[in-house]
């Protein structure tokens, strides 16, 4: 994405005033929420323009998304079973619009992709990966015994686990969604891979992972686990799942996996090389400032804090390199555009300062989104 | 080149989470093996022809994520040659290779080494 480079960007959110988001928000039914969302908010159309400087000349892919606004789902689901084999593309067993194929991992991947697609689309109002229905494609049986999960670009795939370590790596619909999420976090922004970029990158993926269980289960941020991969581990396994974001570190404690390194406070950062410079392992404090925002604002995470989080995502000021402290600030003015100044924007900045990142005032109170303020943004 | 003096190292790392336990690196003699599995190996590196690998081998796709790296090292005597790979690996001679290795190296008698 070239035109993320650039250092003008004429917002195009400008042109959508506070008040009505803040209304929408506020006021609407959920279902007047959804399809106001929908047509105002979603917009990877607002975000084309955004990103091309305002010239028309993004109307190639404004006009090709544009009917995505328009339709109601484009769920598009494709799973293949790759029969132990580690090359693609393995056999297509089951489509759209099928009813269960018979083999567990495939239906189980089949059914959370749909519950991860209905999340984008009912509640944030986003169609699919890339925001315009790109079908969504699951491998499963990857390798034998096989212990991992992961998102190569294009697609999604799963191992079976070994079954002494792990189960297969179907059976918790949040690792499910945390791999689609990073195809949404990829097709969002350009975070690196790597050190805090990259952390971040992974929490995305365990919050949306989470928000996608939380509302499958009618959960509120009370009764929500906040673990990630519950039911992943085998049973002999000292652990209950891969990470918790309510206590980052406390997942496992084994003799064969080790203890659960991940830190839950800014004090407890991991440097290391390993992992792309400790992208699994960091990624437990902003974790914990997300679980911190929603538990402070009660009811359903996926509400205000979930839609905090998404619209920090697609804030154009992530860059590459952008840092959790960057990312703080980010999700803070989210707060204050979505909400304005109250409850919200104090939850989330009481919950960075709770895992030790401070977003002072004056950082946050430029009006970066105010009508007629589609200049130079800084911090970009 | 007796197969006594080659060792045969994997570390892992990434993955879908991070696990202390898993990222030690595990090596083995080829000579502590089976020697069918040894032979099997010795065939291994032939076929993905391993000593002329560059040392970091990706796939040709996007970016991605949760992917594992494996360093896949092989010293005989004072020849040592060591190649990062990302999964998913396309290379099928590659491939079996590390399935190979990943196995010689696994779990000996119920416990990882
Ligand atoms: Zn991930």
């Amino acid at each position: 994405m070239t035109t993320r480079g650039t250092r003008h960007i004429h917002s195009i959110h400008c042109i959508l005033p506070p008040y009505l988001l803040r209304s929408i928000a506020e006021n609407g039914t959920p279902q007047q929420r959804v399809k106001a969302l929908h047509t105002v908010a979603t917009d990877s159309t607002f975000r084309a323009l955004r990103f091309a400087g305002g010239r028309v000349a993004a109307s190639t892919s404004s006009v090709r998304r544009m009917p995505a606004m328009m339709v109601e789902s484009q769920r598009q689901r494709s799973i293949y079973d790759l029969k132990g084999e580690e090359a693609f593309p393995g056999t297509l067993v089951r489509s759209e619009g099928q009813g269960p194929c018979g083999d567990t991992a495939a239906d189980e991947a089949f059914e959370g992709l749909g519950a991860t697609y209905d999340f984008f689309w009912e509640i944030l109002g986003r169609n699919s990966i890339d925001g315009d229905g790109m079908p969504l494609q699951a491998y499963v049986h990857y390798g034998r015994d096989y212990d991992n999960a992961f998102w190569d670009g294009r697609r999604m795939v799963f191992g079976d686990g070994d079954g002494e370590l792990f189960n297969r790596f179907t059976i918790a619909l949040d690792v499910i969604a945390h791999e689609l999420a990073h195809g949404v976090t990829e097709d969002e922004g350009p975070l690196w891979y790597f050190r805090q970029a990259g952390a971040l990158n992974e929490s995305m993926s365990d919050v949306f992972g989470s928000l996608v269980k939380q509302r499958l289960l009618g959960q509120t941020v009370d009764q929500a686990d906040w673990l990630i991969g519950a039911g992943l581990l085998a049973e002999e396994v000292e652990g209950t799942a891969l990470r918790s974001m309510k206590e980052p570190g406390t997942a496992f404690d084994d003799d064969v996996l080790g203890k659960d390194p991940q830190p839950g406070h800014m004090r407890d950062y991991v440097n290391t090389w390993e992992d792309n410079g400790g992208v699994h392992i960091n990624s437990g404090i902003p974790n914990r400032a997300f679980c911190l925002t929603a538990m402070s604002l009660g009811g359903s995470a996926w509400e205000r804090a979930g839609r905090i989080w998404y619209e920090a995502m697609r804030d154009p000021r992530i860059m590459p390199d952008t840092n959790f402290s960057d990312f703080a600030r980010i999700t803070v003015m989210a707060a204050t555009r979505l909400y304005g100044a109250g409850n919200e924007e104090a939850a989330v900045k009481e919950a960075w300062e709770e895992v030790g990142i401070r977003v002072s005032r004056d950082r946050v109170s430029i009006p970066q989104w105010g009508p007629g303020g589609g200049g130079v943004q800084p911090g970009a | 080149m007796s197969r006594d003096s080659v060792r045969i190292q994997l570390s892992q790392e990434g993955g879908l989470a991070a696990f202390p336990g898993l990222a030690r690196p595990r090596s083995v003699e080829l000579g502590e093996l089976p020697a069918e599995q040894a032979e099997a190996i010795e065939q291994g590196l032939r076929d993905a022809r391993f000593h002329e690998l560059p040392s970091v081998v990706e796939g040709s796709g996007p970016r991605g994520a949760d992917q594992r790296q494996y360093t896949l090292t092989v010293e005989e005597g004072a020849r040592r040659h060591s190649v990062k790979l990302v999964e998913p690996v396309e290379d099928p001679h590659l491939r079996e290779l590390l399935s190979l290795v990943r196995r010689a190296t696994r779990r000996r008698g119920g416990h990882w080494n």
